[in-house]
């Protein structure tokens, strides 16, 4: 469970792991606070998460929010098919808000 | 021809009609996605179907143009004047290929290759940049919806806002979502413009709410029962915004987004108005002027967008539960149903006839067979009223299944309306209303060329060039409008157009120089407007293959004459002028009113028929002598029937004066017997008889003998030509 930072490729990446969801939330945004304070973008991995609700797939939006509003770049290198299923059903559309670069895994 | 290829043709045919109105619209607005699909789901099903049915030829040339349209689906070829040119020849061509294998005149290959040709050019420029890259597809929310089952269903506007404290209770609105998509056909839209950013968001509120479109058979307190754990925790909005009923709207378009956004309470009226008045997409504008978030806009379209494919399915169902049934079987129906009721009516008159004879012979019979005979009658009696109830039953059924709406013809004419004006360096755009209402399908199909002669003059007569028409402050585009109702038991179709208008100097000169009118005839302006309409009359100096040969308008009078209509033209110079066609809803029966002279049975129209009058003995002799009447101090036209139709036999007085009233003119007909209202089956008269004066047809009465139909309107023409 949780964000785990990654080197890959001279790039400094979030990975999550596990669950994406209203018991998460509040330590996950920590996590993507400080990782943004850091690195002034927000690189993300979401292919290995496992689970995901409503509680998530908003942490993730005003995640790309403030990416968008404070100018920085946001990319999500891959994401798992349990965020993109969640994000269709919450009514939202996982392309405009993952970009379009993703493969579901 | 075998069964598989005339199935083909059929189909093909209704396909290219409809691609021409595709088309035609598509020009008006090139990037209509839905519109360009369609246009390439016909060619691919022409060609297709063409490919199994044996047509080779036309599959392999609708293959060319099937295969542009795909690459106008993808966005990589814009929609053009030149590719709707391009694209209207090549449904043209096909059309050619169609008939020749029908029998038609054979196709131009070199035609053929021509289009071909262009069409390949049009590959080449784009087939180098082919390989822009696809977008990863992602189904959105409210694709691949499926509608299945559509009867009985309702569509519902909720909006689903959730107290911030939603997810603290352990509701993940997830699960409430999916409960709501088992229930019927959903687009769920979520609305996350207030979402904070991560330094402002408390991660555990819900600050997320929901649009959702929802159409279900299921009624509204299903979609409760689903919100019933979270009542107290959340805002509801639930709207009725569509049932069954609509089906009947199917063209008409669903609400506009401002309609949607004030009926959400999203807007208020007077931003929407000041919004307006900007020449914009009014989505764009409101975004832009931070009046509504974008979020708010795309949940409107995406309800527009619903309720379409919503209706579009339900037409579609009830499309699919038609048949198809030749013509012919159809008029042999009609003819059959004519005959029915024609026995009918006989069977009617027999028995009240037996009932009459019944009473004058039980008068004289003894007591005892007395009770038998009037049981006997009663029985019979009601046997005829049921069969009569039955009968009208049927012809009302029967006659509404020949009825279509007359829009097809009209989409006809749009084609026709843009060639002819780019032929003739004019700009002019069709407007058409009413275009559900229902006629005849004969009349229908033989109304169509009187339409296409009026409008074609009005195109190259009547319309001028847009240098002329900006110089007399007319906008460039002039309009050509095309309207039908409902006016009783007849409709009324409007040809109008805001052209030049006639010139009643130029026509009364015309007329007399053709010794249509007499040197000296003092006309008024509706009277001088009605001689465009005599036979040889052409005012324009120069002829043109379009019209003025001097054989169209007295053409359109006798075509529209046929169909037991009228037609009449109203103008004023230098604004335009309206031509109005008068048509009874059908050709096959029509309620009469029986008249007698003699021995001789007669049917008028009772639409015409305004009353009927006794003379005095010495008033009618009068009246025989002047053939006129004095009609309560007014003085009416005369005709005498029997003198008229030389009728001997019988008694020579005329007992009854009708009046009739047709072209805004009363005349009076002397006739000895009136019998009162008939259902008439019109039968036409056959060659022979077809030139007759006065007559228009005839019907056969319940005891056999034939009736004349009577036409009025000829009959009026007779007594002005002084007959």
């Amino acid at each position: 469970m949780g964000f785990i930072k990654q080197e890959r490729e001279e790039k400094t990446l979030l990975k999550a792991e596990g669950a994406i969801s209203i018991y998460e939330a509040a330590s996950l945004r920590e996590y993507l606070l400080s990782y943004l304070k850091e690195n002034n973008e927000l690189v993300l991995d979401l292919s290995e998460v496992s689970e995901c609700d409503t509680a998530g797939v908003q942490l993730l939006c005003s995640a790309r929010i403030t990416a968008e509003q404070e100018g920085m770049v946001f990319e999500v290198t891959g994401a798992s098919g349990p965020v993109i299923d969640a994000m269709t059903r919450a009514g939202l559309n996982p392309a405009e808000i993952l970009n379009s670069n993703i493969e579901a895994s | 021809m075998d069964k598989q290829k005339e199935v083909y043709m059929e189909e093909a045919y209704e396909l290219l009609a409809e691609l021409e109105v595709s088309l035609l619209e598509l020009e008006e607005t090139p990037d209509d996605a839905e519109l360009i699909g369609r246009v390439f789901r016909a060619l691919h099903t022409i060609k297709g179907s063409g490919d199994m049915a044996g047509f080779n030829d036309i599959a392999d040339f609708t293959h060319e143009i099937e295969t542009v349209f795909d690459f106008v689906r993808d966005g990589k070829i814009a929609v053009t004047k030149e590719l709707v040119n391009l694209a209207l020849s090549a449904r043209d061509q096909i059309r050619t290929m169609l008939d020749e294998s029908e029998g038609g005149e054979a196709a131009d290959d070199f035609r053929s290759r021509g289009i071909i040709m262009a069409l390949r050019e049009l590959l080449s420029d784009v087939s180098e940049d082919t390989a822009i890259l696809k977008e990863v597809q992602v189904p959105t929310p409210s694709e691949n919806v499926m509608f299945n089952d559509l009867e009985g269903n309702v569509t519902y506007r909720i909006r689903f806002r959730p107290k911030r404290g939603v997810f603290k209770n352990g509701t993940n609105p997830i699960f409430l979502l999916n409960e709501l998509r088992e229930l019927g056909v959903c687009s769920i839209l979520a609305q996350t413009d207030a979402v904070p950013k991560l330094n402002e968001i408390d991660p555990e509120s819900c600050y997320t709410y929901w649009d959702i479109i929802l159409t279900t058979s299921r009624g509204i307190n299903a979609i409760k029962d689903v919100f019933i754990f979270v009542e107290g925790d959340c805002e509801m909005n639930i709207e009725m915004i569509d049932d069954d009923g609509w089906l009947e709207t199917i063209d008409s378009d669903y609400k506009r987004l401002g309609q949607i956004l004030l009926e959400r309470h999203d807007l208020a009226c007077d931003d929407l108005m000041r919004a307006l008045l900007e020449q914009k997409r009014i989505g764009d504008k409101l975004v832009e002027d931070n009046l509504v978030d974008r979020g708010i806009v795309e949940s409107a379209l995406a309800e527009q967008q619903h309720i379409k494919q919503v209706r579009k399915k339900r037409h579609e169902i009830a499309m699919a539960s038609t048949i198809r049934v030749p013509a012919e079987k159809l008029d042999r129906l009609v003819d059959l149903v004519g005959e029915l009721v024609t026995l009918q009516a006989r069977f009617s008159q027999e028995v009240s006839g037996y009932e009459e004879d019944g009473e004058q012979d039980n008068a004289e019979l003894d007591n005892a067979g007395m009770d038998n005979v009037e049981q006997d009658n009663t029985e019979l009696v009601s046997i005829a009223e049921e069969l009569e109830r039955l009968t009208e039953d049927l012809r009302d059924t029967t006659m509404s299944i020949r009825m279509l709406p007359i829009s097809t013809t009209f989409s006809t004419f749009k084609r026709l309306v843009r060639d002819l004006s780019d032929d003739l360096g004019k700009e002019v755009v069709m407007e058409t209303e009413g275009g559900d209402t229902e006629l005849d399908k004969t009349v229908i199909e033989r109304l169509s060329d009187p339409l296409m002669h009026i409008i074609r003059n009005s195109i190259d007569h009547g319309i001028e060039t847009p240098k002329v028409r900006e110089s007399s402050g007319k906008p460039r585009h002039g309009a050509i409008r095309l309207s039908a109702e409902h006016s009783g038991a007849d409709v009324l179709i409007r040809i109008s157009d805001d052209g030049a208008g006639l010139d009643p100097e130029a026509i009364h000169s015309k007329a007399k120089e053709r010794g249509i009118i007499s040197p000296d005839a003092e006309l008024s302006e509706n009277e001088i407007f009605s001689q465009i309409f005599a036979p040889g009359f052409s005012t324009s100096e120069e002829v043109t293959d379009i019209s003025g040969r001097g054989v169209g308008m007295d053409v359109v009078k006798r075509s529209v004459d046929e169909l037991r209509g009228s037609v009449e033209v109203s103008s004023k110079k230098g604004v335009g002028s309206t031509f109005t066609l008068k048509l009874p809803l059908t050709l096959a029966i029509i309620d009469g009113f029986l008249v007698k002279i003699g021995e001789g049975h007669f049917v008028l129209p009772l639409s015409v028929v305004e009353e009927c009058v006794n003379l005095e003995p010495e008033e009618m002799i009068k009246a025989r002598k002047r053939n006129l009447i004095n009609l309560r101090g007014e003085i009416v036209q005369y005709i005498d029937l029997r003198e008229l139709f030389v009728i001997q036999e019988g008694s020579s007085h005329n007992e009854r004066v009708v009046i009739v009233e047709a072209k805004s003119d009363r005349i009076g007909l002397g006739v000895d017997r009136v019998i009162g209202q008939h259902q008439t089956v019109i039968k036409t008269l056959g060659k022979a008889y077809k030139n007759v004066e006065g007559i228009s047809g005839a019907t056969i009465l319940g005891d056999g003998t034939v009736a004349l139909i009577l036409d009025v309107n000829q009959m009026i023409q007779l007594v002005e030509n002084g007959v």
